[in-house]
C-alpha cells in the first residue's frame, strides 16, 4: 500500500482517488469480496465442502438488496464481511452440487447463465463449450449433457419466489402478462402449440385442432406451471419493468418499456422459449388499410405510403417508430436503414430466420376466437376445468363459428 | 282509535313518559345518539376512503412505488402532477369538449322540458294522457336498449357526414358534436319534472294573461318560465352532473374520434397508458382532475339539488 | 263568448300552442325512441356485420342464445345476482341510513358526503376502487395486513370479484336512495309513532307496520329503480373488472354490449339486449303489482 503523500506525486489524480477510496474502504471494513466459482466438478465437491464451511464461519451471505443497501449507504451493515458466490457459465454441475451446497451454508449463490449455451442442444453442448473456451473439467456425465436444462433453471427461479406476510407473492419467478385481448396467454400457447408440432386449425380453416393431443400438451404446461407454484396468475407480467418479476415470456415490442422501468437492459436476458429441440415461436403483424366506404380514399393512401415508405436511405416513420419500441419492420428497405438488432432483439430475428416463428393464423372473428382462448385458457390454469374438458369445450364453440364462414 | 281517544291517550302517555325515572331514559337516549353518529360517520368514512386514497396516490413518486415493498405515504409528495397532467393528457381538449357537450345538452333539455311539461300541465288537448303516459313509459326503458340501434342511426342519416340520400356512403352524424347531443334532446324525467311544478301554478294566472291579449308562446316565456325557476335550477343541476359524467354512450361514440372525448372517455380509453406502475399517479391525478368541477358546483348548489331527488321519489 | 276565449278556441290560437311545445318531444320520440326500438327488434332477426347488409335469419340469434351459447346464460345468472344482491342489500342499507340521517344534525354536511359517489363519473369510481382493493398494495388489505390478517382476493377470485362489484354498486347509490327515503320519512308524522309507542309496539313492529306501510311509494319506487338499473346498468362493471376474472361478473347488457362493438355482431347483441329487456319488465311488472297490492 503506497502512503498516502507519495501517492500525490506518483499516481495520476484519477488513481489517486481510487487508492484513496480502496484506503477508506478498507479500513472502514466497507468493500465485498467475490469468489467466481466456474465448473464445480464432483470429485471437488470435498474442498467446496470445506471452503464453505470456512465462508460460513467468516463471513455473510449478499442477497441483491444487500448490496443495493451497500452501494447506496457505503457501509457493510452485518456484522461478518460480505461474500458473493459466483457460478458462471450454468453448468450443470453447478445445479446439481454447487446450488445445494450454497444453500447448505446458507449462502445465497449468483448465478450467471449464458443462455445460448443451456439452449444449446445437448449433442452440441461440448463443441460450444470448446468454442467458447469453457473449460469443463471433468466427464461426470454420460449423456454429454453439461449445460442446465430450462426445469432446472425452473427449480432455482422457485427459489426466487418470495411472499410476504400474508402469503401473497412480492417477487414472482414468472409470470404470464394480462391483457384484455388475452393474448398474455393465447400468445405463449400458440407457441407451445407450434413446437409441439401442432397446429389450431385445419387447412380449409373449417375444423379447430384445439381438441388435440399437442394442444391438449400444451395447456398442460401451462397449468402445471400454476400447479407448482410458480405461477400466480395476481402477478401480471406487465409489472416486469418494475422489477418484481423474474422470467416472462414476451413479445419484442416491450424492449423500450423494460429499458425505462429497470433503467436499462443490462439485467436482462433474451432467449427463446424453452420447449426442446424443435421448438418454434409465434409471429404476428400489423396492417394499415383505407376504408373501402371513405370518400377520401386517395388522400389516405397517400398518407398511408408516405408513413410507410423509406427515404434518402432514412427508414419510414412507421419504421422508426418501431425500433423505439424494440419491434421489428417487415419493409425490407427500412431494415437496411435500421440499425442492426441489439442484443435483446436478436434472438427475435434469429427465430424469423430460421422459419421457427409462425404466423398468428388470419381467421375469420379471429379476435373473438382468441377471447374465447384466452378464457378456457385462464378457466384451466386457475384449476377450475381441466385441459382436456376445457380444449373439448373451447374447440367446438370455435366450430360453430368457424362453421359460418367455411 | 278514535281521534278523541288517541289525544286522551297521547296525553296520558306523555305523563307516564315524564314520570320514568328520568337517568335509564337519559342514558338509552344518550346511546342511541352515539350509535347514530357512529353509524353515520362509518359510512361517510366508507364514502371518503376511496377519494382520499386518490388524493394520496396521486402524489407518488416512481421510487415511492418501485419500493419493495411499495410505499403507501408518499415519501416525497410530487405536487407537480397536477401540472403534468395538463401537459402529459391532452386533459384540456377533454375538458373543453365536457362543458361544451354538457352545457348544450343540459340548455337544450331545460327547453325541450319547459315547453312539454307546460303543455301536459297547462292544456287539455285530446292526447294529453297519451303523451304522459308515453312520458311516464319511456323512462322504464333501459339505455343499453338504445345504444346500438341510435348508433347506426346516426352512421346511416340521410344527407349528413358524407351520406347520400339513402344514408350510405359516408359516417352520417357520428364524429361529430351531434352524436353526443342529439340523443339526451329530451329527458323523459325533465319533462316530468317540469310538468309536476307547472301543476301548482294555479290556472288564474293563465286566464288572467290571456284576457290581456297575451300569445301563448308570451306568456310562456314571459309568466311561466320565471315561475318555475327552482325546478329549471334543479333539472339545469340534474341533466349537468348526468351529462358530465356520462360514459358509454360517448365512449361509444368517440372512440374513434379522439377530438370529441369527454373528461371520463378519455381518462378511460387511455388507460392502457397507465398500465405501468409508475404512471398509476398521474391516472390518480387525471381522475381527481374529472372529479373537481362537478363538486365544486355541487358544493355550491346543493340545496337545490337534492330538491330533485326528492320530488321525484316521495310522489 | 269573450274575445279570449273565441280566440283561444281559433284554430291557430292556443289550439295549436301545446303541439308546437310538443314538437321536440314529439320528434325526439319517433327517431329517437319508436325507432331505435323498432329497428332494434328487426335486427334481432338477422345476422349482421357492420361492414356488409343484414341478412334475415329469423329466429336462429335467438336460438343461438337460449339454448347453444352457456355464456349468455351464464350472464344472466350473473345480472340476476348482481340486481338482487343490489337491492336486497342496497335498499335496507338507504333506508337505515335514511332513519339515521333523519334524526342527526349536520344533515348540510352528511348530505354532501354521502352524495359524493354521485357526483363523481363512473369511470373515476371504477379506478378509485380498483386501487382500494388492490390484492397487495390496497388501501383496504393493507390495512386488513396491519393487523394481520390476510385480505380477500377482491378483484382477481372470482367470486370475490362479483361481491366487490356490488358492493361498489351499493356504495354508489347510497346516498341518492338515503336521500329520497328520508324526505318520504320526515313525512310521517310524529303523533303516529307515539300512538304507537303508548299502544306497545316495539321498534321492529313499529318499522314494518307503520313507517313502511306510509313510505310505501317511495319504498316502491327505490325498490324498482333500484332493481331496473341493477338488471341494465354495466358501466361500472366495465370499467371496474370488465366482466372478469373469467366472465365471474360478466352481466348480460355488458355481454351485448362487446358483442356488438367488439365481436362486430349486430344482430345477436340486439337479441341478447331484447331477451334481457323482457326479462325486467316482466320482473318489475310483477315486483310493482306485488309491492302495491298490500295495503
Amino acid at each position: 500500500m503506497v502512503p498516502m503523500d507519495e501517492s500525490k506525486a506518483i499516481l495520476p489524480d484519477s488513481w489517486a482517488q481510487m487508492v484513496r477510496s480502496l484506503q477508506h474502504g478498507i479500513l472502514n471494513g466497507s468493500y465485498i469480496r467475490v469468489i467466481n466459482y466456474h465448473s464445480t466438478p464432483r470429485f471437488k465437491l470435498g474442498e467446496y465442502e470445506r471452503q464453505l464451511e470456512f465462508y460460513q464461519r467468516h463471513f455473510s451471505s449478499v442477497s441483491e438488496e444487500d448490496l443495493e443497501r451497500f452501494f447506496a449507504t457505503g457501509a457493510w451493515h452485518k456484522d461478518k464481511p460480505g461474500l458473493i458466490l459466483n457460478f458462471f457459465e450454468g453448468y450443470r454441475n453447478t445445479y446439481e452440487f454447487a446450488a445445494p451446497l450454497a444453500e447448505k451454508y446458507g449462502f445465497i449463490g449468483w448465478f450467471f447463465i449464458p443462455t445460448g449455451f443451456i439452449d444449446c442442444p445437448v449433442a452440441e453442448q461440448h463443441d460450444f463449450a470448446d468454442a467458447h473456451h469453457l473449460s469443463v473439467l471433468s466427464d461426470d456425465y454420460k449423456d454429454g449433457r453439461i449445460a442446465m436444462t430450462w426445469d432446472e433453471l425452473r427449480e432455482m427461479s422457485e427459489a426466487i419466489t418470495t411472499r410476504n406476510d400474508q402469503d401473497r407473492i412480492e417477487t414472482a419467478g414468472f409470470a404470464y402478462a394480462q391483457s384484455s385481448s388475452g393474448a398474455g396467454l393465447v400468445h405463449p400457447f400458440y407457441a407451445k402449440l407450434f413446437s409441439e408440432g401442432g397446429a389450431p386449425y385445419s387447412n380449409d380453416k373449417s375444423e379447430a385442432l384445439l381438441d388435440g393431443p399437442e394442444a391438449t400438451s400444451a395447456l398442460e404446461d401451462m397449468a402445471g406451471l400454476v400447479r407448482e407454484g410458480i405461477v400466480d396468475l395476481s402477478v401480471d407480467a406487465y409489472d416486469f419493468p418494475a422489477g418484481g418479476i423474474a422470467m416472462m415470456v414476451m413479445a419484442n415490442w416491450y424492449e423500450s418499456a423494460i429499458a425505462e422501468g429497470l433503467g436499462g437492459l443490462d439485467d436482462v436476458a433474451v432467449s427463446a422459449i424453452p420447449a426442446g429441440d424443435d421448438w418454434r415461436t409465434l409471429q404476428y403483424a400489423f396492417f394499415m388499410g383505407v376504408d373501402s366506404g371513405s370518400d377520401r380514399q386517395e388522400e389516405a393512401w397517400a398518407l398511408t405510403r408516405h408513413l410507410n415508405e423509406a427515404r434518402d436511405g432514412e427508414a419510414s416513420c412507421v419504421g422508426r417508430m418501431l425500433d423505439g419500441l424494440g419491434a421489428l419492420t417487415a419493409s425490407t428497405a427500412d431494415t437496411a436503414a435500421l440499425p442492426a438488432a441489439d442484443a435483446f432483439t436478436q434472438p427475435f430475428v434469429d427465430a424469423l430466420a430460421q422459419d421457427r416463428a409462425i404466423s398468428q393464423p388470419n381467421v375469420m372473428q379471429a379476435s373473438e376466437i382468441e377471447g374465447l382462448m384466452a378464457r378456457a385458457i385462464e378457466e384451466v390454469m386457475a384449476g377450475e376445468a381441466e385441459p382436456a374438458e376445457g380444449l373439448e369445450t373451447l374447440d367446438s364453440e370455435i366450430e360453430d363459428i368457424l362453421a359460418e364462414f367455411y | 282509535m278514535t281521534l278523541q281517544a288517541g289525544q286522551t291517550a297521547r296525553v296520558a302517555a306523555q305523563a307516564r313518559l315524564a314520570l320514568r325515572p328520568g337517568a335509564g331514559r337519559r342514558v338509552l337516549r344518550g346511546l342511541g345518539a352515539g350509535l347514530k353518529y357512529a353509524l353515520l360517520g362509518l359510512g361517510a368514512l366508507a364514502m371518503i376512503l376511496p377519494f382520499a386514497d386518490m388524493f394520496v396516490g396521486a402524489l407518488r413518486s416512481p421510487a415511492d412505488v418501485f419500493a419493495n415493498p411499495p410505499r403507501y405515504w408518499p415519501r416525497d409528495p410530487q405536487w407537480d402532477v397536477y401540472a403534468r397532467v395538463f401537459a402529459e393528457l391532452p386533459m384540456l381538449r377533454w375538458l373543453v369538449n365536457s362543458v361544451v357537450v354538457t352545457v348544450t345538452i343540459t340548455t337544450l333539455q331545460v327547453a325541450t322540458s319547459t315547453m312539454a311539461g307546460y303543455a301536459l300541465a297547462k292544456y287539455a288537448f285530446r292526447g294529453n294522457g297519451a303523451i304522459f303516459r308515453l312520458v311516464m313509459g319511456a323512462q322504464m326503458f333501459p339505455f343499453f336498449l338504445f345504444i346500438i340501434p341510435i348508433f347506426f342511426l346516426l352512421r346511416f342519416a340521410p344527407l349528413m357526414g358524407g351520406n347520400d340520400i339513402a344514408g350510405q356512403g359516408g359516417a352520417g352524424l357520428l364524429g361529430t358534436y351531434a352524436a353526443l347531443v342529439l340523443p339526451f334532446v329530451v329527458t323523459w324525467y325533465g319533462v316530468f319534472l317540469m310538468r309536476q311544478f307547472f301543476l301548482t301554478i294555479p290556472d288564474d294566472l293563465l286566464d288572467a294573461a290571456r284576457l290581456d291579449g297575451a300569445s301563448e308562446y308570451r306568456i310562456f316565456r314571459s309568466i311561466m318560465l320565471p315561475l318555475v325557476k327552482p325546478a329549471i335550477a334543479t333539472l339545469t343541476l340534474f341533466s349537468f352532473v348526468y351529462h358530465w359524467n356520462e360514459f358509454i354512450w360517448t365512449m361509444t361514440v368517440t372512440r374513434v374520434a379522439p377530438d370529441l372525448q369527454t373528461l371520463p372517455v378519455g381518462i378511460y380509453l387511455l388507460s392502457g397508458a397507465f398500465e405501468d406502475l409508475d404512471q398509476k399517479a398521474l391516472q390518480q391525478a387525471a381522475l381527481a382532475v374529472s372529479i373537481l368541477p362537478v363538486i365544486v358546483v355541487f358544493v355550491l348548489l346543493q340545496r337545490m339539488f337534492v330538491a330533485a331527488n326528492l320530488s321525484s321519489g316521495v310522489k | 263568448m269573450s274575445p279570449a276565449t273565441r280566440a283561444a278556441r281559433a284554430p291557430g290560437g292556443h289550439g295549436a300552442a301545446p303541439w308546437v311545445f310538443l314538437s321536440p318531444l314529439l320528434a325526439f320520440a319517433a327517431i329517437f325512441f319508436v325507432l331505435p326500438i323498432g329497428f332494434s327488434i328487426y335486427l334481432a332477426f338477422t345476422r349482421w356485420n357492420p361492414l356488409g347488409t343484414p341478412r334475415w335469419v329469423g329466429l336462429r340469434q335467438f336460438e343461438y342464445l337460449l339454448t347453444r351459447d352457456d355464456q349468455f346464460w351464464a350472464t344472466i345468472v350473473n345480472t340476476f345476482v348482481f340486481a338482487g344482491a343490489f337491492v336486497l342489500i342496497g335498499v335496507p342499507v338507504a333506508l337505515g341510513l335514511a332513519f339515521v340521517f333523519g334524526r342527526a344534525r349536520g344533515k348540510a354536511v352528511w348530505r354532501s358526503v354521502y352524495y359524493l359517489p354521485q357526483l363523481t363519473n363512473i369511470v373515476a369510481i371504477a379506478y378509485l376502487w380498483q386501487f382500494v382493493l388492490d390484492d397487495r398494495y390496497g388501501a383496504i388489505n393493507r390495512l386488513l395486513g396491519m393487523v394481520g390478517l390476510r385480505g380477500p382476493d377482491w378483484l382477481t377470485d372470482p367470486a370475490m370479484a362479483m361481491v366487490s362489484v356490488v358492493l361498489v354498486m351499493i356504495w354508489y347509490e347510497a346516498g341518492k336512495n338515503m336521500l329520497v327515503f328520508s324526505a318520504a320519512l320526515e313525512g310521517v308524522d310524529q303523533d303516529i309513532y307515539d300512538a304507537a309507542e303508548i299502544d306497545g309496539a316495539g321498534a321492529w313492529r313499529t318499522l314494518v307496520s307503520i313507517t313502511l306501510s306510509i313510505i310505501r311509494p317511495a319504498f316502491v319506487f327505490v325498490t324498482i329503480t333500484s332493481f331496473i338499473t341493477g338488471m341494465g346498468f354495466f358501466a361500472l362493471i366495465l370499467a371496474m373488472t370488465e366482466g372478469g376474472p373469467r366472465g365471474a361478473t360478466e352481466v348480460t347488457a355488458l355481454y351485448a354490449y362487446r358483442m356488438a362493438f367488439e365481436d362486430l355482431r349486430m344482430g345477436r347483441a340486439s337479441a341478447a339486449a331484447l331477451i334481457l329487456f323482457a326479462l325486467i319488465g316482466i320482473i318489475a311488472a310483477v315486483q310493482f303489482r306485488l309491492l302495491r297490492e298490500r295495503t
